[in-house]
């Protein structure tokens, strides 16, 4: 059900439009081309190393934190529906999920363009991205049914949410390198879960395998996520409707 | 065997205002112990004031009431949508929900495209629907408007393609508020045969109307609601 519908909601970008989603491929493409152009300079590093390097990390952000930001106002969004019919709430983050996974491979393009241009290309650790894609979807999915939760009951945490990913795209090494933050405040990559996430699936399109204990914290992320995401779901699945 | 058995249903509301919605306040309020006037804390409307009932298979239950009596709560509740306060609800059955027709349907899409997405919000598969997409498209008399984008249909033409659709699968228990009347004075009567055709095919049906005359007609029981509560049952 969440696969048809999600599916329904791509094929409506591409109504009256003749490339559709591919609107947002050339946003995020001309985004990422001119930050990338401009930081390189500012940073003085070649644009072959630092675009390919930005240009991963900030299509993964946005697909992370673009589903973030959809969960919270997931069931207010369907308010209609949910009222009218008793469908699992699961199959409504799962669309939104799915949507926002489909609008990343298209957004993909943009990094393989990127690594091909800049003569990088792909080398076989490519094939670690696939399970930490996973992984970052597990994760997110939990974190969609918690938030989802709470910002019907609590309106106000959607803008929170809003205010704490700006925050956290700053804190969060996507424009600059792990390597020069001052040890002293290494801590904020090390406790940053966006910052586990970004790194684990930019190191295979850059051709390296991610760190050990870069899997160890994700999952024990997930683990801590699916916790709270049970407790959400056992105690107040049947109060989302009563609080549209 | 279809069947629902209600004990002691209760359904309330919580009443929010932007303040008890915030957070922020929520706290504030646990921290001062909650003694502030006129906040609305603990406001709900008891829409479902602990009623008792069964209903067998093959009955047929009006629902009367006033605005506000509670009609339309139960009909959710009865969907599964609102899960009791106190009390229990027991549904046995699938459940047709005939109170919105045109749940899910896009405007931006066909015809056809749209028999599929209002499926999806059935539960209906989609090879169940592709053995009845010709029976549900003659029906609805669409023609080839069928492959046109549905902002292009007129009022009248969408409510006939949402009514082909939801009365296409019959299901065990169906729930409607007001009896449907469908397009004009041709299509009125046939509709009316297929919607008596698709109630003969449920074994429970609940129908929340304002018509006496209405329920009379088709049902074997009436229940008065009043403020939530069951002010009479009456066998027709």
């Amino acid at each position: 059900m969440w696969f048809s519908l999600g599916w329904h909601d791509i094929k409506h970008r591409y109504r009256r439009s003749l490339i559709g989603p591919f609107w947002i491929t050339i946003s995020s493409g001309i985004m990422v081309g001119c930050i990338g152009l401009v930081f390189s300079a500012i940073f003085r590093t070649p644009v072959a190393e630092f675009l390919p390097y930005f240009a991963t990390g900030q299509i993964m952000w946005l697909f992370i934190s673009g589903q973030i930001s959809d969960s919270c106002s997931t069931f207010i969004q369907h308010q209609s529906i949910i009222k009218q019919i008793s469908v699992p709430l699961s199959v409504y983050i799962l669309r939104s999920l799915w949507n926002n996974l489909i609008l990343l491979f298209h957004n993909l393009i943009i990094v393989a363009a990127i690594l091909l241009f800049t003569r990088r290309g792909f080398s076989w650790e490519i094939i670690y991205a696939l399970p930490a894609l996973v992984l970052i979807i597990t994760l997110l999915f939990l974190v969609s049914i918690t938030l989802g939760i709470v910002c019907t009951r609590f309106r106000d945490i959607i803008q929170v949410v809003g205010v704490s990913l700006q925050l956290l795209y700053f804190l969060t090494p996507i424009l600059w390198k792990k390597s020069v933050l001052p040890v002293e405040y290494s801590w904020i990559t090390e406790i940053n879960p966006f910052s586990n996430m970004i790194e684990i699936i930019r190191a295979p399109f850059l051709g390296h395998a991610p760190a050990a204990m870069l899997w160890v914290h994700l999952l024990a992320y997930i683990a801590g996520a699916t916790v709270i995401a049970l407790f959400f779901i056992r105690n107040y699945r049947h109060r989302v409707a009563y609080w549209l | 065997m279809a069947s629902i058995t209600a004990t002691d249903l209760a359904i309330e509301y919580p009443i929010f205002d932007s303040a008890s919605r915030s957070m922020k306040k929520t706290i504030a309020r646990a921290a001062t112990g909650g003694r502030i006037a006129g906040d609305s804390r603990g406001l709900s409307v008891r829409a479902i004031d602990g009623i008792s009932f069964s209903i067998d298979a093959g009955e047929r239950i009006g629902l009367m009431g006033h605005n506000g009596a509670g009609k339309s709560t139960l009909l959710r509740a009865l969907a599964g949508v609102y899960t009791p306060t106190s009390g229990s609800l027991i549904v046995e059955g699938s459940v047709a929900s005939l109170i919105d027709l045109s749940l899910g349907m896009d405007d931006e899409f066909s015809g056809y495209e749209n028999i599929f997405m209002r499926s999806v919000f059935m539960g209906i598969p989609k090879t169940v629907v592709k053995n009845k997409i010709d029976e549900i498209i003659e029906f609805s008399g669409l023609g080839d408007y069928i492959r046109m984008p549905m902002r292009t249909y007129s009022s009248g033409m969408r409510l006939r393609l949402a009514f082909s659709v939801c009365t296409a699968f019959p299901s065990d228990i169906v729930l409607m508020d007001e009896w449907l009347s469908v397009g004009d004075v041709d299509f009125k009567k046939i509709a009316e045969d297929r919607l008596s055709a698709f109630i003969n095919k449920s074994s429970i049906l609940v129908l929340a109307s304002h018509s006496m005359k209405q329920v009379e007609k088709i049902c074997t029981r009436v229940m008065f609601m009043e403020s939530g509560s069951i002010a009479q049952i009456s066998t027709l």
